[in-house]
């Protein structure tokens, strides 16, 4: 019996990232949700309890650690992996303590990774939860 | 016993014995002398020079001399009466004699110098009487019971006994003490005048005395003027010697049956009175010279002191003019003439206030009218006077109103030149304010402190910072009236502050920006200050702080910073869009590219991950130049960090065929480094290494400990750096012209990154190189490892 697939929700603003990232992980074969911004992404995250969620920082109308900590408040969003990807870097004072606060299971750069080093880390992260 | 023995034999010296000897020999010459006149008793006679000797000789040299005395006394009595008795109790009655005279003189008539007082002759003349009376006493009474005279005529012995040791002590011994103290020198100055004169005096006492005693020239008190004559004229020794000479004359005559003193068939009383005579003529005029002497020395003592006086007003650089009640001077010192050029004599009769500037005259004429009011009084006043050549120096001057007294009846006003002392102190005043000045207008807020922390000083700039007012912090302690904030918002106890550190260190001390300065009102504001220690003698004794208010420059690195991390996004966001796309053309999934539009595609991706490493390079570059990265050390393996980023090149080594030979000791101690940093330069060397190497080629990672600390080599066999480019290869941007030709995307902050990071934590950097041979980089860190450097911002 084939697996059941397991779902990740992408939050991303940017819509050729969206695509582009969706494409990519229903490639590899994965299901994907796709918000365009922070009120939706949690939203269908506390809708679906997607697997894994890819986070956006700067995003409008609400943004990715806003977001995050409204998850964190959730019973079951308090464990869900999420994985931020984004452009900016981890060098405020306010970004350090709110990766501490939410322990995100990754905090990865777009332009320093590959697609397909997404997918590695997605799939590590799910390999670590089935444990 | 036989100690005291042995010190009593050590004092025999020869000279004490020859002392003996000619005690001995003058005792018994003057004894035989004296008693070949005894009339009433073969031992009592009316004149006993031995005594004089006895006793001169015991004040000059001490009692040890006695056993001279006893011996001649026995000598001269054993071979005069013949009984060896009596002799010794009378030689011992004379022995005491003289030792009671020269205990009495020695104790209350200053011994040898018994003749310098009227009032200590008069107690040396009671001394000797005293002694006489016991020596007497002895004397007659031993005479008696040894049946040489008889209870009958007692007194009669008695008295002649007495007078003749009177006569003869208050003679001789004055005579030989004098001449005993007295050095003997002859006066080589021949002073005609003066020798003559002493010639003529004595001339006189010898003509006078025979002339008396020969009976041709009764009056027998002519000899006093003779004597008081020479005793003003000359000195003690020439009236001892002239008295002495008078004594024997009388004697001689008088016992020939001539003179004012001689009673026909009573020898005896009449010697009595001779001695009597001259005991009185000596006494008198050793107390007149004694007066003379008083009188020279204290008149002595009052021109020394007066010369003392006179020099030390005429030397002082203080200069002394009197002022009479016209106010004129009518003495000016000597040292006027320094002070104002004048010589003194110009100055007297001349009218003080002449000498006064114009604009200082009416003031010093109402000071002085008011001094001359007040008899004894003292006043103190500075004013400009003119000098000769018309200069005008500040004096000091002290009047003192001296007018009732009759010694001075003046103002007496001594001064002195303190242009110079004014000058100076106008020089302080006017650097005082220049000081203060400066203080005012300085933008940094200033404060002083002393070595426990109390406020001494504080400029305006201080003052508005803190929102206090300058009385509010001087005096106060630093660490109660301004308190201090680290950046978590902890109130910093005293002993925490840059201060303690610098008052233990004694060295200056710049705070980094995380210290706030509270304010009263409980508002507060970041500061950066510079602490430096003031040190006295090497002591410190207090400290001073500049600060600055930097909210504004926190701002505007805020700002910076924010920009460029804002930048940095959005230039990454296109770049990220751009690449993903072509990695999903490039995969194949969507159906193959031909090759020649795969080759395209590769070439855009190249060049848009260049894109990417030169924003990361730019946003590390910028850290470091705010110098707000973060290096937090921890416990690392250097080995575990160089085989990750070697994992990093491995296609790339592969590719080019190059051999990495590491070279690493199995135990390495761990490297206290901040791992991310220390990945940064190993990257950055190990990727410039392989750059520049050749094909088929070896590097060499070598990391090594020793006593100084960790020392890294990365050594190539590449393109080496030409030498005109190995100054500037740390330079940001810079690119060597060799290294231009073999990678054109390098972007020229990899080396200026790494000595950035290797400076700001205790770290360097260096290298030797070849060109065309190749190159060894050289990372060295202290044993400690990296220093820990708070900031803002993570490398990455």
């Amino acid at each position: 019996m084939a697996e059941e697939k397991k779902i990740v929700l992408v939050v991303e603003d940017e819509v050729p990232m969206l695509q582009v990232l969706r494409d990519k992980l229903r490639e590899s074969g994965f299901a994907t949700f796709q918000a365009r911004d922070g009120e939706e992404g949690l939203s269908l995250a506390l809708a679906h309890h997607p697997d894994v969620i890819l986070l956006d920082l700067l995003m409008p109308k609400m943004d990715g650690m806003t977001m995050m900590s409204k998850l964190r408040q959730d019973v079951w969003g308090k464990k869900v992996p999420v994985i931020i990807l984004t452009n900016v870097s981890a060098d405020t004072d306010a970004t350090i303590k709110a990766i501490i606060a939410y322990q995100p299971a990754y905090y990865l750069v777009k332009s320093d990774v590959k697609l397909d080093g997404i997918v590695e880390k997605i799939q590590s992260v799910l390999s670590k939860k089935d444990k | 016993m036989k100690k005291n023995l042995l010190l009593y034999l050590k004092d025999f010296t020869f000279r004490y014995l020859a002392l003996l000897i000619i005690v001995f020999f003058a005792y018994t010459f003057a004894g035989k002398l004296g008693l070949s006149l005894a009339f009433i008793n073969a031992s009592s006679t009316a004149i006993w020079p031995p005594t004089g000797i006895a006793i001169a000789v015991l004040i000059l040299f001490g009692r040890k001399v006695w056993p001279s005395i006893f011996l001649g006394a026995f000598l001269v009595n054993v071979t005069t009466q013949g009984n060896i008795a009596t002799s010794i109790g009378i030689a011992l009655g004379n022995t005491l004699e003289a030792l009671v005279a020269a205990y009495l003189v020695n104790r209350f008539a200053h011994g040898k110098n018994a003749f310098d007082h009227a009032v200590d002759v008069s107690k040396f003349t009671g001394s000797v009487l005293f002694a006489a009376m016991v020596s007497a006493t002895i004397g007659v009474t031993t005479l008696i019971f040894g049946g040489y005279a008889s209870l009958s005529n007692f007194w009669q012995v008695w008295f002649t006994w007495i007078f003749g040791d009177v006569g003869g002590a208050l003679i001789i011994a004055p005579f030989i003490i004098i001449f005993g103290i007295h050095k003997m020198r002859i006066h080589l100055q021949l002073n005609l005048v003066k020798i003559a004169e002493l010639f003529l005096f004595f001339f006189l006492v010898i003509l006078t005395s025979q002339s008396i005693f020969s009976g041709n020239f009764p009056f027998d008190y002519f000899v006093y003027p003779i004597l008081v004559w020479g005793a003003f004229r000359f000195g003690r020794r020439e009236i001892t010697t002239g008295v002495l000479l008078i004594a024997l004359i009388a004697v001689w005559y008088t016992v020939h049956g001539t003179g004012p003193f001689f009673l026909p068939h009573d020898v005896n009383r009449s010697l009595l009175r001779v001695a009597f005579y001259v005991s009185v003529t000596s006494f008198s005029l050793l107390a007149i010279c004694a007066a003379l002497l008083e009188r020279k020395q204290a008149r002595k003592g009052l021109e020394v002191s007066e010369k003392r006086f006179r020099s030390l007003i005429e030397k002082s650089f203080d200069a002394f003019v009197l002022i009479d009640a016209a106010s004129r001077i009518s003495y000016a010192s000597p040292s006027v003439k320094q002070l104002l050029g004048y010589a003194p004599e110009e100055l007297v009769g001349t009218v003080g206030f002449n000498l006064v500037a114009q604009e200082d005259r009416n003031f010093t004429m109402k000071e002085l009218a008011k001094l001359v009011l007040k008899p004894g009084g003292v006043i103190t006043i500075e004013y400009r006077t003119i000098t000769k050549d018309k200069k005008v120096i500040w004096v000091e001057a002290v009047g003192t109103n001296l007018l009732l007294d009759p010694t001075v009846a003046a103002v007496v006003v001594n001064f002195r030149d303190i242009t110079e002392k004014k000058l100076s102190r106008e020089r302080i005043e006017k650097e005082k304010v220049e000081d203060e000045a400066l203080l005012k207008s300085i933008g940094e807020g200033m404060i002083a402190t002393d070595d426990t922390g109390k406020i001494t000083l504080v400029n305006d700039a201080a003052c508005e910072m803190l929102h206090m007012k300058k009385s509010d912090l001087i005096g106060k302690n630093i660490a109660e009236t301004v308190p201090m904030q680290d950046g978590e918002g902890r109130t910093l106890p005293p002993e925490e502050r840059p201060m303690a550190k610098v008052l233990e260190v004694g060295k200056t001390i710049v705070t980094s920006p995380h210290n706030y300065y509270m304010r009263p009102d409980k508002s507060k504001f970041p500061v950066r200050f510079t602490l430096t220690p003031i040190k006295l003698n090497n002591k410190i004794v207090g400290t001073i702080e500049i600060f600055r208010d930097i909210t504004k420059e926190i701002e505007v690195d805020k700002a910076k910073s924010e920009f460029v991390s804002l930048a940095s996004h959005q230039l990454r966001t296109p770049l990220t869009t751009i690449n993903w796309h072509i990695e999903r053309l490039m995969a194949n999934e969507l159906g193959k590219m031909p090759a020649k539009q795969k080759e395209y595609v590769q070439v855009i991706y190249h060049a848009s991950l260049r894109m990417v490493a030169l924003i990361n390079a730019l946003l590390n570059a910028s850290r470091l130049e705010l110098g707000t990265f973060i290096a937090e050390p921890t416990a690392v393996s250097y080995e575990s960090v160089i085989d990750a980023v070697v994992a990093d090149f491995k296609s790339d080594v592969q590719r080019r065929k190059i051999k990495l030979v590491k070279k690493i000791p199995a135990h390495l101690a761990k490297f206290s480094a901040d791992p991310r940093l220390l990945t940064i330069i190993v990257q950055n060397l190990l990727s410039n290494a392989i750059k520049y190497s050749k094909d088929n080629t070896e590097i060499v990672i070598h990391v090594s400990s020793d006593e100084k600390g960790f020392v890294l080599e990365i050594m190539d066999h590449g393109v080496g750096i030409p030498k005109d480019a190995q100054k500037h290869i740390f330079s940001k941007m810079f690119r060597a012209d060799n290294a231009k030709e073999i990678d054109r995307d390098g972007t020229g902050l990899g080396l200026y990154i790494v000595k950035s990071i290797a400076d700001a934590t205790g770290g360097s950097i260096s290298f030797a190189s070849v060109e065309k041979k190749g190159t060894t980089f050289t990372l060295r860190y202290p044993k400690t490892g990296m220093q820990r450097k708070a900031g803002t911002k993570e490398l990455r």
